[in-house]
């Protein structure tokens, strides 16, 4: 990984009932504010958003911070590879009950659909 | 005890026979006399009964023939003169014819005597009715027809037949008396004979007894005479034995007693006599009671039983050791207890000596044991070792084994364990002068075998150094490899990566100085990666009584395998709780675990500028130094979180905008990580942020123990990570 590597972000708007932003890369102080200001415009749709984590190589208190922000704006649901430090993390911040994660990005839209 | 033979014909006998026999048989003599008296006196009385019975029947017999003969005399008197003078010898014959025949009825001699009593009255009656007719006619003053009546042929004839009858009954009386005196004479005959016959056969029978005692007397004189001879020879047969032996009855009261057991109860006083006392006439109560308990003992279990009894002699107290078996007649009855009393005091006092000798020994081989050993561990961050020695338990097996960990030229580590044959002073001496010569070779810079080689060279001038055994094994943490070369020791064991403990028992050569030349020896070289583990050992920890090697080796490899992720330190402290049998220790053991902890260079030390980039090139440089740690992934990259929240914070926070540094230390010591991150600035917590609040909840979570503290002029955060529950494998 290279020093200078900022977050690759990826926003699907295709479908008009909810949001899928895909992050690759590393969310820590250089780039928890980036991450924050993607989620601000992503949740300004006003539809559920899936936040999709299975790229993310490292995520620490900063970039946990910035993803409870927004689910205090709208509805978030995360997705992590669960082999994946960044799984154990997400587990460890203990925010589960708050922002519900999936093992991967359909069962996350299913759960949308079922709750529309 | 002594006693003369018993003799039977003493005080209490008479011509050879005891004073009772002859008292009984002259009572039974007695008694037979006595019962003759009944007897005369039983003849005396027949004869008195006969006397008074046939004496006066005699005399009623003849008394009515005369009362009869003076009636008729009267009678005739009378009818021929017609005097009345003549009816006086009538009326008294009357009279005593009338007394007489009332006497003979009243007499039972039998039906024949009755019957004639009552033919005789009978006939008398017959002529008195004549007689009667003729008084009569007289008193009428018929004279001559009385006469004529009387004269008559039919008065004569009916008196004679009176007469005959008479006659007859005399005859029966004397035919009776004759026949009873017959009886008697016959019954005094026989009284007389059986009295005669019963008093020779008392007098034979008291000569054939007298005769016969005499006879069985001298005949038990003989046996006693034997008796006491053999009594006498057992007697002196067990004085002469130091011994003491004794006989007691089922009371416990001495029957025999030699001289030695007779001494040690009554003291050295020849004159009391053992015999019919017990050991409570002797002994304390408290010693006495032992004795009749154990006696009890005996005769209970009819087996023998042992004690020991403390009794003070005129030159202090003497310890027996006492062996009781019961005493069996020939049909096998119990019938008292037969004892051996050894004297054990001065056998007890070589003993203690001896105890106390070899006590002695023990302590000072420990002592020099414990000075010749050196330190039980090894300075050095790359090698966790540790040593432990354990003397055996009791007073022989003390000394021999040894360890030694000596660092060579700053680059290697030389690991040794040894043992020298044989116990005590001179072995210790011996492993002193071998460990000395081995710790001076190794430095030498020598491969493990030419050390050896130049180390058994030494040793054939080392006494007591003869077939003592080694293993030297050189670690080399830089390249990771091991060599050992094994003098005819216990193999090294090793755990590599793959977590199994591996026996290294293919290479072994013979022990130190025990071939005739010096002889070539082998070393071998194994990789030793980092987190491998060494254990040297001597056969005291794996060897056990009555138990093959193998299975004490087999024991070894899996108490070590169950705890080979526990620090190294603890693993040499539980292999020897587990392994030694601290009850029954019968030789010493001497352990060293090491293990290599880190590569070189493990430890790590960076500056953190005061800045987000700076944060994030830290975590690449500390998350690559712990890939060589041996962690596995998940847990390397959960640490360098929690280093990497510690570090944010002080960026974030301490400074503020202003630029300062840092400064974080990472160093792993025998398996414990810690990460030291230190700031100038002052840290901050609590709810003021709860996301601050979140980077700290994380590191407590990640690590096994995180330290904040506040005390010098800025914040350092300490974590500790243990390794061994977080190891790649």
């Amino acid at each position: 990984m290279s020093d200078s590597s900022v977050l690759s972000v990826t926003i699907d708007d295709s479908e008009r009932s909810l949001s899928v932003m895909s992050i690759a890369g590393e969310i820590d102080m250089l780039s928890a504010s980036e991450l924050g200001s993607h989620l601000d415009e992503v949740i300004a749709r006003g539809v559920p958003v899936v936040v999709d984590l299975s790229a993310v190589s490292f995520i620490d208190s900063s970039g946990l911070r910035e993803i409870h922000r927004a689910s205090d704006l709208g509805r978030v649901l995360l997705v992590v590879e669960p082999a994946a430090t960044v799984a154990r993390v997400v587990a460890l911040s203990g925010f589960g009950e708050d922002i519900p994660v999936f093992e991967d990005v359909r069962s996350a839209k299913r759960r949308i659909a079922g709750a529309d | 005890m002594r006693e003369g033979p018993i003799s039977r014909t003493g005080r209490r006998s008479i011509l050879g026979i005891p004073r009772v026999l002859v008292g009984a048989y002259f009572g039974v003599l007695l008694i037979i006399g006595l019962a003759s008296i009944p007897v005369l006196f039983g003849t005396i009385r027949t004869l008195d009964r006969e006397q008074s019975v046939f004496d006066p029947t005699s005399a009623a017999a003849e008394g009515v023939l005369v009362g009869a003969l003076n009636q008729e005399t009267g009678i005739r008197g009378y009818a021929l003169t017609g005097q009345t003078s003549f009816l006086e010898p009538y009326n008294a014959g009357l009279v005593q014819y009338d007394q007489s025949i009332s006497e003979l009825d009243r007499v039972d001699l039998g039906a024949t005597f009755t019957h004639e009593v009552a033919a005789t009255s009978g006939a008398f009656s017959s002529w008195q009715q004549f007689a009667n007719q003729a008084r009569n006619e007289v008193a009428v003053g018929d004279a001559s027809a009385a006469r004529a009546s009387i004269e008559q042929t039919r008065g004569k004839t009916l008196f004679d037949k009176f007469r005959d009858q008479q006659a007859e009954l005399a005859g029966e009386v004397d035919k009776q008396v004759t026949a009873s005196r017959k009886s008697l004479h016959g019954q005094v005959e026989l009284s007389v004979i059986a009295l005669i016959v019963a008093i020779l056969v008392g007098v034979a029978v008291g000569i054939g007894t007298w005769i016969w005692w005499r006879l069985l007397g001298r005949r038990s004189a003989i046996q006693e005479q034997q008796l006491a001879d053999s009594a006498i020879l057992l007697q002196s047969a067990i004085d002469a034995t130091s011994e003491g032996i004794f006989v007691k009855d089922l009371q416990g009261r001495h029957t025999l007693a030699n001289k030695a057991r007779a001494s040690t109860l009554a003291g050295p006083r020849t004159d009391i006599d053992v015999s019919g006392r017990s050991e409570a006439d002797f002994l304390d109560p408290t010693t006495s009671d032992i004795a009749i308990d154990t006696e009890r003992e005996v005769l209970r279990s009819g087996s023998e039983q042992r004690f020991e009894q403390v009794i003070v002699q005129h030159d202090g107290p003497h310890t027996y050791s006492i062996i009781e078996n019961p005493l069996r007649d020939a049909n096998g009855k119990t019938i008292g207890i037969v004892g051996v009393a050894r004297d054990v005091t001065s056998e007890r006092e070589l003993l203690a000596n001896r105890d106390r000798l070899y006590q002695l020994e023990h302590e000072l081989a420990e002592t020099l044991q414990r000075g010749l050993l050196g330190k039980s561990t090894v300075d050095d961050d790359r090698l966790a070792a540790f040593a432990r020695y354990r003397p055996a338990i009791g007073s022989m097996a003390v000394g021999g084994d040894w360890y030694d960990m000596v660092p060579i030229d700053g680059d290697r580590i030389a690991l040794i364990v040894g043992d020298a044959v044989g116990h005590g002073i001179e072995s210790v001496t011996a492993m002193g002068q071998l460990r000395s010569a081995l710790s001076a070779l190794t430095n030498v810079g020598f491969d493990a075998a030419s050390t050896i080689e130049a180390l058994d060279e030494s040793a054939r001038t080392i006494v007591g150094a003869h077939c003592a055994t080694c293993v030297l094994a050189i670690v080399d943490p830089a390249n990771e490899r091991l060599e050992y070369s094994c003098a005819g020791h216990m193999p090294p064991l090793v755990v590599t990566g793959s977590g199994e403990p591996l026996l290294l028992d293919q290479f072994q050569d013979p022990p130190l100085a025990a071939t005739e030349r010096s002889i070539r020896r082998r070393t071998t070289s194994i990789p030793f990666p980092q987190g491998s583990t060494l254990i040297l050992f001597t056969d005291g920890l794996v060897e056990r009584r009555s138990e093959s090697i193998e299975t004490g080796l087999g024991r070894l490899r899996e108490q070590v395998l169950a705890r080979i992720d526990e620090p190294v330190e603890r693993i040499c402290d539980e292999l020897m709780a587990e392994l030694v049998d601290a009850e029954n220790q019968r030789d010493d053991v001497a352990l060293v675990v090491a293990r290599l902890v880190a590569k070189y260079g493990s430890r790590f030390r960076r500056d953190v500028l005061a800045d987000a980039l700076e944060v994030r090139r830290f975590r690449h440089a500390f998350g690559d130094w712990l890939e060589g740690q041996g962690l596995d992934h998940n847990a390397g990259e959960l640490l360098v979180l929690a280093a990497s929240e510690a570090v944010a914070n002080s960026v974030e926070h301490a400074y503020g905008a202003q630029p300062g540094v840092t400064r974080v230390e990472a160093v792993q010591n025998d398996g414990l990580l810690r990460v030291t991150v230190k700031d100038e600035g002052r840290w901050r917590t609590g709810p003021a942020s709860r996301w601050r609040g979140r980077g700290l909840q994380l590191m407590e979570k990640v690590t096994d123990k995180v330290e904040i503290s506040t005390d010098g002029p800025g914040t350092t955060v300490m974590l500790e990570l243990d390794l061994g529950r977080r190891r790649t494998g």
